[in-house]
């Protein structure tokens, strides 16, 4: 199923995809034969979806049979009513041709996703130090170690009192919050208050005194005695330990649970098309006013732990973007029960995510966990500290790419965090793929790269079919060990020719909507994602 | 027509023919003609609108030049059997002046062939699918294939009209050649590589590929309507004024060549379809293309529905073996699948 609309900003965008892919089950896979040309539309699953396929089938006209291979007959449905189950949805639209009996769509459900943790986070903003390098928003990147890089630190004059206010995107209850040394540990605070806001003024739910003797990198942990719900945190500094700086390496204001909820984190469980599936993906919603990027990290996990951090899950797979921006946003969600596509409209550009399985050509036994990992933003493993714009939308690197078009962006030595598209070997590794090395395809590829056909191929001088339609080539992961793993779910490749962004593409029952790789526009730059 | 499979052993090219013929006419095909010619055979046989026409080699040269030129586009007298599709049929007319033939720029009849041994071959193997899509393989000798095929139609990618094709292990260059060779030649002493495909180079150049792989597309696209897919536009190569390609180039002979990097191509993929993490391997269309003007782009024409790339043979499994997919079987040969319908 899918769904096209309008975010308000990064964030906004997150909550919709959550309630997207967890409100009903998804509805996927349609196909049609008959002599109708009328359009099945609007399609999901329900709230009591279970794996299963829909056979709707004309009995007249104006009229359709409704079989489930689970939920047995819940028809009828009317042409130009929208039909509601509590297991699937959609409407049929009459066409210039009336539907004869017999005419017949199919359609496949799968159960609803599961939110296994969302906490969205908050935006920071300290009396001192909001910008560069050591901008206070470092405080709240999930990090899980001391990073002298990404640390929060003012030089003097050190106005006291120095204030880090926390402003949620949602109501939080913060039971207790931990503050972590940097690796400048002498120049921890000594003495602040932790407040709450409740509509007109600063209220103090804990107070702490001559805390001192801090190691690098260590942790202390403050209960609330009375916690309350609120948008807004701050940290009230009184007190520094010397006049010439002041330090921190994070802040976690956690929940119940033991969740950081000042660290913006999604988890989801999709069911699998077999509804007996488990398949984590999960995203960060990560900003930087300073740099001006507003972005998902896009991650997946092998399962899912619920007290375990965002960066400990089992298996866990990131450093892959999507960005955004903090202002309107056109997306369209695509999902089955086995993964999820984003695609992000910024200006005229287009940011994609594809988190879940690919279609494996190795049976389930064989291949149980095909997991692919797409992003249009991979900055390698060495990530550029967090004020760098190289996280912005506006990066015209080839770091900065379609998952289709993943390019290391290199010809040198590689790692995984190179590529913008990747997948997991049976063996809970991962390896990236390239179409193209440094925007060109004429190098043979190394013997240990993953390439993706056909655009590491090349198809450049590729034209439309002879009448005028575009043939959708499926976009295959080559692996070198050899092994071709199977093909992205619901993308493919195409030539350019004679095609912009959104033209939509019939094939079948489904339209697919064609994208270019972000600000590239030559032949060989454009995808298919299927509306499906 | 039901689908069909055959196998057996032949004597000769003349006997290969006259098999072949037999079990065509028993899949409904019409002989035309079948008779001896000079010390061979010829046999003009049509199903429908389509028309395929044969000459069977025993020590000859069976692909005559365009007078006032003389001689043959054959490298030497030999043994093997020629093959070319047309749309008509005319007792009166040499085997190679059929209607509809393709025509090579210099109006000589361009077609491609099986090179074989004088004698007995270890099996052959015909194959229909029922939709009288034909392919023939010939084991000519133990681990050695080479192949010829034709159908109605590529299967099609957005053009409406019937494309018919044919394909096979050799050019008209070697398609009767003997003798000595100082390279590995696809189908006669190595393994053909996959119809279709590029395979066939010159022998005075790299860069030279005859063609082996012809479809006949339609007017509009092409008004003389057969494209091979040689690399060189003049008439000693088969060239007909248009080239056609074919996303595999699998002759490390041949590679680099043919345009590859311009249209969905498998030159890269060459080690990576067979699986190691399990037992299997791919079966991929072999797609093929045409040159259009204007434009000078590849557009796509389609592939065989019943032959496929494939890479098993040598990789967890042996020529001949049966290999399903998705409920299909397929027939395994080196570097190309059948599928085997009945």
């Amino acid at each position: 199923m899918f769904e096209i609309d309008t975010a308000t900003d990064y964030i906004d965008l997150l909550q919709r995809l959550e309630t997207f892919l967890t409100a009903k089950g998804s509805a996927f896979g349609l196909e049609y034969t008959g002599v109708g040309d009328g359009r099945l539309t609007d399609y999901s699953g329900g709230t009591l979806s279970v794996a299963e396929t829909f056979t709707i089938t004309a009995t007249s006209p104006t009229q359709f049979s409704v079989i489930g291979s689970e939920s047995g007959d819940i028809g009828p449905a009317t042409v130009d009513v929208p039909f509601v189950d509590g297991v699937l949805e959609f409407t049929i639209n009459d066409g210039a041709t009336p539907f004869v009996a017999g005419d017949v769509f199919t359609l496949s459900t799968a159960p609803k996703w599961k939110s296994r943790r969302k906490a969205l986070g908050c935006r920071v903003l300290a009396t001192q130090g909001n910008a560069g390098i050591y901008a206070a928003q470092n405080l709240v990147d999930g990090k899980l170690t001391a990073d002298t890089y990404r640390s929060w630190r003012v030089d003097a004059p050190v106005t006291i009192p120095q204030d880090i206010e926390f402003t949620f995107f949602e109501a939080e209850e913060i039971t207790e919050y931990h503050l972590i040394a940097s690796t400048s540990y002498d120049y921890a605070p000594k003495s602040w208050t932790f407040d709450y806001w409740d509509g007109d003024s600063w209220e103090t739910l804990d107070t702490q005194t001559d805390i001192t003797g801090w190691a690098p990198g260590e942790i202390k942990q403050f209960v609330i005695a009375s916690p309350v719900s609120a948008t807004k945190y701050r940290l009230h500094i009184t007190a520094i330990p010397y006049t010439s700086l002041v330090s921190l390496g994070a802040i976690r204001l956690v929940r119940s649970a033991g969740i950081d909820a000042a660290f913006s984190q999604l988890i989801l469980e999709a069911p699998g098309n077999d509804g007996d599936s488990q398949i984590f993906v999960g995203m960060h919603a990560f900003e930087r006013q300073d740099a001006d990027y507003f972005n998902w990290e896009l991650i997946t996990f092998d399962g899912y732990n619920a007290s375990a951090h965002l960066y400990q899950q089992a298996g866990c797979q990131r450093r892959l973007y999507l960005p955004l921006w903090d202002a309107s946003l056109p997306y369209w969600f695509i999902c089955d029960g086995r993964r999820v596509v984003v695609i992000a409209k910024i200006s005229t550009q287009y940011e994609m995510a594809y988190l879940g399985f690919f279609d494996p050509y190795f049976s389930p036994q064989q291949w149980p966990y095909p997991m692919a990992h797409g992003g249009s933003l991979a900055l390698t493993d060495a990530l550029p500290t967090w004020e760098n714009t190289q996280y912005r939308w506006s990066n015209s690197s080839n770091n900065h790419r379609m998952p289709t078009h993943s390019d290391p962006g290199t010809a040198g030595s590689v790692t995984v965090g190179h590529y913008q598209l990747r997948s997991r070997n049976l063996d809970g590794s991962w390896d990236g793929y390239e179409a193209s090395i440094v925007d060109s395809i004429l190098a043979t590829p190394g013997a240990t790269k993953g390439i993706i056909w056909p655009y590491r191929c090349g198809i450049s001088l590729l034209d439309t079919n002879l009448d005028d339609s575009h043939t959708l080539w499926p976009v295959m992961l080559c692996h070198w060990a050899p092994n071709t793993l199977g093909q992205l779910s619901g993308l493919c490749a195409l030539s350019g020719q004679d095609l912009t962004a959104e033209t939509l593409l019939r094939s079948g029952a489904i339209d697919w909507m064609v994208l270019p790789n972000i600000t590239r526009t030559d032949r060989d730059d454009f995808l298919a994602v299927a509306l499906d | 027509m039901p689908a069909s499979y055959q196998t057996g052993i032949s004597t000769s090219p003349t006997n290969l023919l006259q098999t072949l013929i037999t079990w065509l006419i028993a899949q409904g095909w019409t002989s035309d003609m079948s008779q001896a010619e000079d010390d061979g055979w010829r046999a003009h046989l049509h199903k429908g609108d389509l028309y395929v026409n044969f000459r069977a080699a025993e020590d000859e040269k069976i692909w005559p030049k365009e007078p006032p030129a003389s001689g043959y586009w054959d490298s030497t007298e030999g043994y093997g059997i020629g093959l070319y599709l047309g749309d008509d049929h005319d007792g009166g007319l040499a085997w190679d002046r059929q209607g509809g033939r393709p025509i090579r720029t210099d109006s000589s009849t361009s077609g491609c062939g099986m090179n074989l041994p004088s004698g007995p071959v270890a099996a052959y193997h015909f194959f229909d699918d029922g939709e009288d899509h034909i392919i023939v393989v010939v084991e000519r000798s133990p681990g050695i294939f080479c192949h010829m095929c034709w159908g109605p139609s590529m299967t099609k990618t957005g053009f409406s009209d019937d494309f018919p094709y044919f394909s096979a292990s050799s050019s008209a260059l070697r398609n009767t050649f003997k003798g000595e060779l100082t390279h590995n030649r696809g189908g006669i002493n190595i393994t053909a590589y996959a119809p279709m495909s590029h395979m066939d180079k010159d022998p005075q150049s790299a860069g030279w590929v005859h063609s082996t792989a012809f479809v006949r597309v339609d007017a509009v696209t092409f008004s003389n309507r057969w494209v091979g897919n040689c690399s060189r536009d003049e008439a000693q190569f088969g060239y007909t004024g248009r080239y056609l390609r074919c996303a595999l180039n699998g002759n490390p002979d041949t590679q680099a060549t043919c345009d590859e990097d311009e249209f969905p191509g498998y030159q890269y993929m060459l080690s990576r379809v067979h699986q190691t993490a399990f037992a299997g391997a791919l079966i991929l269309p072999l797609h093929c293309y045409v040159l259009t003007d204007p434009g000078a782009r590849w557009a796509p024409v389609g592939y065989p529905p019943s032959i496929f790339w494939c890479e098993g043979v040598g990789h967890g499994y042996a020529a001949g073996v049966v290999y399903q997919v998705g409920g299909l079987d397929y027939m395994l040969f080196p570097h190309f699948a059948v599928r085997k319908a009945a």
